[in-house]
């Protein structure tokens, strides 16, 4: 840790939060109260000895899978709740935004809901005077805010209680997944008003867009039931998490399948344990399609080092790797991949026949068919992709021997800009021709 | 230290007290908004319930003045200090649940909110206590400074309604039994304190242990103060023995909501 202590906004040291699950409420207070401390409960450990600080201006992003234990270190951090052990030590004026609209009355109008948050978030009420204006400007909800918040449309509801909660000027503002909210340009609004907070506050926030985690952050800590299991660069986080809801996947996909009644197989291929450690996705029946004269057995997808990949930023090497069983030696081999998008539009793809002048073949028997791409720039977002085998010369016309339907999800980064589409498209040229001078 | 959680919270009450003025002016106001009469509500309820009294034991039943003070106004006197007790404690029992979106989402004192019903409460027994020197006045009954007395035991009223409102409203977090219970002892409490009935009617043998009942000790101070303008330090013994229930009260609810406190955004 850090020796200069007047840089550090929060310190979490050993941090552990275990709830105590009572059979009955009333044991609750039997415990508190029992004058030889007799125990009722049943621990459960939310968070285990977490420990890290955060230097003032930084922007951490805490990402982890549900119920890893995000919320209750952000409650923790604010104060809401208190650890069970370990102290966290923060150094500042802190704004939590953990619910919006969480002091707002539905009978009183906008105005009057605006002054009480204020005064719960600790404002005084000349500086809800100086600024309301520009509160409702930001919430942008017109002549509404004189009318009871009953009517307004939940769009207008949280956008004015996003508008008051970030009013307070914090030293350290902490976010649980409040960024989503409202319509497209409200959102963006208020990612540029997190850009601008950046330049002055400590910002913790929790988010599962791994987007906005990559746009705003410089830091991540992943955590992971309870424990934090990486903390450092955003990318590198952000690939950590995708393995880890990958593996989970995985297991679970593999439990259904050892716990499934259903006839066995006799072509499934066998996952060893190893295959797990490697990255191998067994491709099942119900994923296959096609004329099945090759089937493919396993998937995984590599980079250029054969380290598995789970996330992607534009320019990455994608390698592709499968392994087939062939009924017959094939000649004319084709083999081609579609990238779908997570409600199932075909965003680009592209097989060996229309790319490369090469033939390629196979003999009978099992095979590692392996071919790489170049990621393109597209629009940040959670992908699956479609792999396929199949035989022919002709682009167009060639006879398909199996698909994988979705059987991988990859997960593309656009770190340091915006796509304004599906894909960016350049602008080429740019010119100005003054046509009437002052 | 026992007494340490009620000097933090007369710490709290100042250093929060703009939000605490806030919270009350939104408990008062969220009562009649989206009514007409609004604020007159405040008056209509107490201003009815005396008309009732009036009109069943003055008119109805004949009842014959208290010690040559009509009965009427000897009941509003007692009734004006039960009324905005039993409301403290009652709306005191669920103040905590009332605000467990603000408890669990924001970092917010909720030791203020037993505060928060007592002062949006005072707003009714002002009104009631405004009917009751109008009553008074109809009467033909005499002024007197006395009745500045009043708000000494108002003030008495208020110590014991916050060291019973803490212990309340934390306990209740836990086990909400207590919200059942609360209503029923309010009742029973009703009866067994000298608002209908007086103490010079029961046996000098049980005067002494319905005395022990500290809010004997306020109502008799409310008549003190508007009908027999009796100085309070002419009880001295009763003052003693109230004092030392609601410091008791004070200290045991100041102690336990300390206590209990800490778990809150667990348990809501």
């Amino acid at each position: 840790m850090s020796r200069n202590y007047a840089d550090i906004a929060i310190a979490a040291n050993r941090v552990t939060k275990s709830y105590r699950l009572y059979a009955r409420n009333s044991d609750r207070i039997r415990e508190t109260f029992h004058p030889f401390r007799k125990i009722y409960h049943r621990p459960f450990t939310a968070l285990n000895d977490v420990s890290f600080s955060i230097r003032k201006g930084e922007s951490v992003g805490i990402i982890g899978k549900n119920g890893s234990g995000k919320s209750t270190l952000l409650q923790i951090l604010c104060g809401v709740l208190q650890p069970t052990s370990g102290h966290v030590q923060a150094t500042g004026r802190i704004s939590a935004l953990l619910e919006l609209g969480a002091g707002f009355n539905p009978e009183f109008t906008g105005r009057e809901n605006v002054y009480l948050s204020a005064t719960i978030m600790g404002l005084p009420k000349e500086y809800v005077d100086r600024n309301i204006e520009k509160i409702f400007a930001f919430a942008d909800i017109g002549e509404y805010v004189d009318q009871p918040v009953k009517l307004y449309s939940s769009g207008m509801y949280v956008r004015l209680a996003f508008a008051t909660a970030i009013s307070v000027e914090p030293e350290i503002l902490i976010v649980d997944e409040a960024l989503a909210v409202g319509d497209i340009f409200f959102q963006q609004k208020c990612v540029a008003h997190m850009k601008e907070m950046q330049k002055k506050a400590t910002i913790v926030f929790v988010t599962h867009d791994m987007h906005s985690v990559t746009n705003l952050c410089q830091r991540v800590i992943l955590l992971d039931s309870g424990r934090i299991v990486f903390d450092g660069e955003p990318l590198d986080g952000v690939s950590q998490y995708t393995k880890l809801v990958h593996n989970e996947w995985q297991q679970e996909n593999k439990a259904t399948d050892e716990g499934g009644s259903c006839v066995a197989d006799p072509a499934a291929p066998q996952l060893t344990v190893a295959d797990h450690v490697d990255g191998w996705i067994a491709v099942s029946k119900e994923d296959r399609g096609g004329a099945l004269e090759i089937k493919i057995l396993k998937v995984r997808i590599t980079d250029a080092d054969n380290m598995i990949k789970d996330t992607v930023i534009k320019g990455d090497e994608v390698v592709v790797q499968l392994i087939v069983e062939a009924s017959r030696q094939v000649d004319n081999l084709i083999v081609g991949y579609t990238v779908k998008d997570r409600i199932g539009n075909a965003i680009f793809g592209e097989n060996t026949c229309s790319s490369l002048p090469d033939d390629f073949s196979v003999a009978g028997g099992t095979a590692l068919i392996s071919y790489r791409f170049v990621w393109p720039e597209v629009y940040p977002d959670t992908y699956t992709m479609t792999l396929g085998i199949g035989e022919g010369n002709d682009p167009f016309v060639h006879k398909i021997h199996c698909w994988a339907h979705n059987i991988v999800s990859i997960a593309a980064l656009v770190p340091d800009k915006g796509v304004h589409g599906i894909f960016n498209n350049p602008i080429t040229s740019c010119e100005v021709h003054s046509l009437h001078p002052r | 230290m026992i007494g340490g959680g009620v000097v933090r919270l007369a710490k709290d009450l100042i250093q929060y007290n703009e939000m605490l003025r806030a919270l009350a002016r939104r408990e008062v106001a969220s009562m009649y908004v989206g009514s007409f009469l609004g604020f007159f509500w405040t008056f209509i309820q107490p201003a009815v319930m005396i008309l009732v009294f009036w009109f069943v034991f003055s008119v109805g039943f004949k009842a014959k003045p208290m010690n040559d003070v009509p009965f009427v106004v000897w009941l509003t006197a007692a009734m004006a200090p039960w009324f905005v007790f039993s409301a403290i404690v009652t709306s005191a029992t669920t103040v905590i649940l009332q605000y467990a979106h603000l408890i669990k989402k924001t970092v917010f004192p909720s030791q203020i909110l037993v505060v928060v019903k007592i002062l949006s409460n005072l707003v009714g027994h002002g009104a009631f206590v405004v009917l009751l020197i109008v009553l008074i006045f109809c009467n033909g009954m005499p002024f007197s400074v006395y009745y500045l007395q009043s708000l000494y035991y108002l003030f008495c009223l208020l110590v014991l309604a916050s060291g019973i409102g803490w212990l309340i409203s934390s306990v209740n977090v836990y086990a909400r039994d207590v919200s059942q219970l609360v209503p029923v002892i309010v009742q029973v409490g009703f009866w067994a304190t000298p608002i209908f009935w007086d103490l010079s009617i029961m046996p000098e043998s049980i005067r002494f242990w319905l005395k022990l009942n500290p809010f004997c000790y306020i109502v008799q101070g409310y008549r003190d103060s508007f009908i027999y303008f009796v100085p309070f330090w002419q009880h001295g013994l009763e003052t003693l023995y109230f004092w030392t229930v609601a410091f008791l009260f004070l200290l045991t609810g100041g102690w336990v909501f300390a206590k209990l406190k800490p778990q809150f955004a667990d348990v809501l």
